[in-house]
């Protein structure tokens, strides 16, 4: 009976401590413990990170790796032309710059990733090693060469925690390169990405690009346009229904980055 | 030493958590040094890793200590009534404790986890008790 009573004692000091814990969460003189622990951890998760992903790499052909490199390198000189056909419409050729521009972006390491298990689930969420400190904030974007890689959803005074493109949680407004036909890229989780609420008029096609039509607040901060998000993988379209879907898929293999560049400004 | 070596074990269930793969390590851990050493000091492990996952996953803090510390309540709880050191016990309390925790924190195939989680705690378990059993031998 003494044991039992002790136990409860226990239980209840506690489960006390945690709710003390979590309320004093809310208030930020917690912040400077939590950047200490981040700070001491960081290194060992970045470690971690690295090596699991090079055990998981020992099995993948130098020859996909080195395609899928040139396959990232071609897209992009597709958009680019794509965008400089329409800038020479315009008469603004003067103004056709590298993009982004690397004067804007911030690079940073992938510590970690707590919704991933190497070779079975794509990574849905990033902890970076940039935080508030170095520039970034919420809602910023997040890119891999000139492919949207995610959008950071927190920063702490030294880290941050970027949600990707393929996370279920994740949408953005899209366009596809080639007919210009306007939709919603959501990700659908494990690695998967719909194009949704395209009309029925507008024409896709399989393997057209898809591309970011940009969301930048007044700040300067947000998603710029141009920014590819993947290739259509098949289309799947009902007469009977208001919109069609398209099956999207990244040209970025989430599970094998370890460096992205945070768009900190435009 | 068993306190420091626990801290330890622990502490790599943490890092791999939070760093290379999604499955519920900490708490499968902190099920089977629970079951395993039947000692209070679990609810200290459950606060204290709790609030570091918590840190090192951007959560609110103290959300996974306060389900952590409920869980080694049930487990002392049932101890009373039954046979907690068995592999059915680890097995069923795995497979619960993953399902719980992949759909509280939103995590994607929920099955999948569970299941891996089964074969982590029973994994973890045996080491344990092998751990224990030989802690035993020495003390006598």
């Amino acid at each position: 009976m003494q044991k039992r009573q002790n136990l409860l004692y226990i239980f209840l000091i506690f489960l006390i401590l945690s709710i003390l814990i979590f309320f004093a969460s809310q208030f930020s003189f917690l912040r400077p413990v939590t950047s200490i622990i981040q700070n001491i951890v960081a290194p060992i998760q970045s470690l971690t990170y690295r090596t699991s992903n090079s055990i998981f790499s020992l099995g993948l052909n130098p020859k996909i790796k080195t395609l899928q490199e040139q396959n990232l390198t071609l897209s992009k000189k597709l958009v680019d032309q794509s965008k400089s056909i329409a800038d020479n419409k315009a008469l603004r050729d003067q103004f056709a710059t590298a993009y982004p521009k690397s004067s804007i972006l911030l690079p940073a390491d992938i510590i970690g990733s707590p919704s991933f298990i190497p070779g079975i689930f794509a990574p849905e969420d990033y902890i970076l090693n940039k935080g508030e400190k170095d520039g970034v904030k919420k809602g910023q974007a997040v890119v891999y060469r000139d492919n949207i890689v995610g959008i950071i959803t927190y920063a702490s005074d030294s880290f941050s925690k970027a949600e990707t493109i393929t996370n279920s949680h994740f949408s953005l407004t899209s366009v596809v390169l080639s007919t210009q036909a306007l939709g919603v890229v959501k990700g659908q989780g494990g690695g998967e990405m719909i194009l949704d609420n395209v009309v029925l008029s507008q024409e896709l096609k399989k393997d057209d690009l898809v591309i970011t039509k940009g969301d930048v607040n007044k700040k300067g901060e947000g998603i710029l346009p141009n920014l590819i998000v993947g290739k259509i993988v098949s289309v799947n379209k009902n007469p009977s229904d208001l919109f069609q879907i398209a099956s999207v898929k990244s040209l970025l293999d989430f599970s094998r980055i370890s460096k992205v560049f945070i768009i900190i400004g435009i | 030493m068993l306190y420091l070596g626990l801290t330890f074990l622990l502490s790599i269930f943490l890092i791999l958590e939070t760093s290379a793969f999604s499955m519920p390590f900490l708490i499968i851990g902190l099920i089977a040094v629970t079951v395993v050493f039947k000692n209070y000091i679990s609810f200290l492990f459950a606060l204290v890793f709790g609030i570091m996952l918590d840190v090192l996953t951007f959560k609110t803090i103290g959300i996974s200590s306060f389900l952590f510390i409920i869980l080694v309540f049930i487990i002392f709880s049932y101890q009373k009534k039954f046979e907690i050191t068995t592999n059915y016990f680890v097995i069923f309390a795995s497979f619960l404790a993953g399902l719980i925790f992949s759909f509280i924190f939103g995590l994607n195939h929920i099955i999948f986890q569970s299941i891996v989680s089964v074969v982590l705690g029973v994994t973890a378990f045996q080491f344990l008790k092998k751990i224990n059993i030989e802690k035993q031998i020495s003390n006598s």
